[in-house]
């Protein structure tokens, strides 16, 4: 392989470095880029799709990969730029504000339904994908700037998406085996099944037990009743 | 040559038998995060024997069996999942996973060779049954979304760990090892329905 070639992998590398030190300092040391890093990556659900997305690019033809990822990186920032106006449309709705709580899950399978297609059809639906990840991921990140608005978080959290569409698509795109598709269509279940948990897990939310009247013992306690099976 | 391909076969054999001195499968309390529902189908010896056997039993059969039983369970299990999280009554969990166990060692020990989609059936009748043990824990756990995605890895690398094995046991002896390890789980799944 030429040195050209191997800048892609030596990139992700460095940057794979960079992120691990920055999630290795305290979050007060961090600065307020490195805890918008820090953020995607602990947003399992959505730093999860962005990986899948970046998997299902990595098996498409250049262009297609190529607009997949401007399509992603455009995403991001529409998603940080229409925070506040999707924000106050969800305050005009009381309660609406808990479907927040699914955009991850949403761009978990949605992500796996990229990978999980077939060949002649990921050409259309990976980067068909990339625009609600996107923006799932820029909405997200702005939604959970403790900074309100100062630009550092959210460019350090755009970084992070960043690395992890390009980390699988650089490494993986030389791979050419078919173990690569296996192992695609093996990710592609397990992301919409971590998807189609979370949201039953946010749908289904534990309620905290009610405190224990007198005489109530036992099995008439709710705890005692949502005791977990095995 | 035939040395090495002893130690393989032998190593893939003490991978497949350690979890059975695990701990007993008691999910108390709140569970964890990450860790907690990684360690859920690793440390119960009944989900790790049943996922296991699925990669072996995929293998053993080849083709796109490889890798159709492994993308099927997970997605059956999450359905199994919502239903366990959603409180929807499903009686005998226990016993089904035991079942499976049971039923998956057999087909291995009689390299049980059926159309493709009988296998897939009984995967996903046998999914949904360890899906449900899971689901029905995660709401409790301390950090759902870490739990969900602990317990699908853990359970897509004991498949993948099952593949390699199918693999590493499908040659020696004319597939003798591969057979007596489903013989072995199917023990195992006698010793879950009677325990």
């Amino acid at each position: 392989m030429t040195i050209r070639g191997r800048i892609p992998a030596v990139c992700v590398f460095a940057g794979g470095v960079a992120l691990a030190v920055i999630l290795l300092l305290p979050a007060a040391v961090r600065w307020p880029i490195g805890n918008g890093a820090a953020f995607v990556v602990s947003t399992y659900a959505e730093a999860l799709a962005i990986a899948g997305l970046g998997v299902a690019l990595s098996r498409l033809p250049r262009r297609p990969a190529v607009a997949g990822v401007l399509i992603f990186v455009a995403g991001v920032l529409v998603g940080w730029a229409v925070k506040d106006r999707i924000l106050s449309a969800l305050v005009q709705r009381p309660g609406s504000f808990e479907y927040t709580g699914f955009i991850g899950p949403l761009a978990c399978i949605l992500s796996g339904f990229a990978l999980a297609v077939p060949e002649r059809h990921r050409s259309v639906a990976a980067p068909a994908v990339a625009v609600p990840a996107g923006i799932a991921i820029g909405f997200v990140a702005a939604l959970n700037d403790p900074s309100l608005g100062e630009s550092q978080f959210f460019t350090g959290a755009a970084m992070a998406a960043f690395w992890l569409l390009l980390a699988p698509l650089a490494l993986l795109r030389p791979v050419g085996a078919a173990y690569v598709a296996i192992g695609g269509r093996i990710l592609a279940s397990w992301l919409i099944a971590i998807g189609l948990m979370l949201g039953a897990a946010k749908t289904f939310r534990h309620q905290p037990p009610a405190p224990a009247a007198f005489g109530v013992s036992g099995p008439h306690n709710p705890a005692v009743l949502r005791a977990p099976v095995d | 040559m035939h040395r090495g391909r002893w130690i393989r076969s032998s190593v893939a054999l003490l991978a497949a038998l350690w979890p059975l001195g695990a701990a007993a499968h008691v999910a108390g309390g709140i569970a964890g995060g990450f860790g907690g529902g990684f360690s859920h189908p690793l440390t119960g010896p009944d989900h790790f024997l049943a996922m296991l056997a699925v990669g072996i039993w995929g293998a053993q059969m080849g083709g796109r069996s490889v890798w159709t039983l492994p993308v099927a369970f997970p997605l059956i299990m999450a359905m199994g999942g919502v239903a366990g999280m959603a409180g929807l009554p499903l009686p005998g969990v226990e016993t089904g996973i035991a079942v499976s166990v049971l039923v998956l060692g057999l087909a291995i020990a009689a390299v049980w060779r059926p159309a493709e989609p009988i296998p897939l059936v009984l995967i996903a009748v046998f999914a949904v049954f360890h899906g449900y043990a899971h689901g029905a824990e995660l709401p409790a756990a301390a950090d759902p979304a870490a739990y969900a995605v602990g317990f699908v890895v853990a359970t897509g690398l004991i498949h993948i760990l099952g593949i390699l094995i199918g693999i590493a046991l499908n040659k020696p002896l004319q597939g003798g090892l591969a057979r007596g390890l489903g013989g072995l789980i199917a023990a195992g799944g006698i010793y879950f329905l009677i325990a």
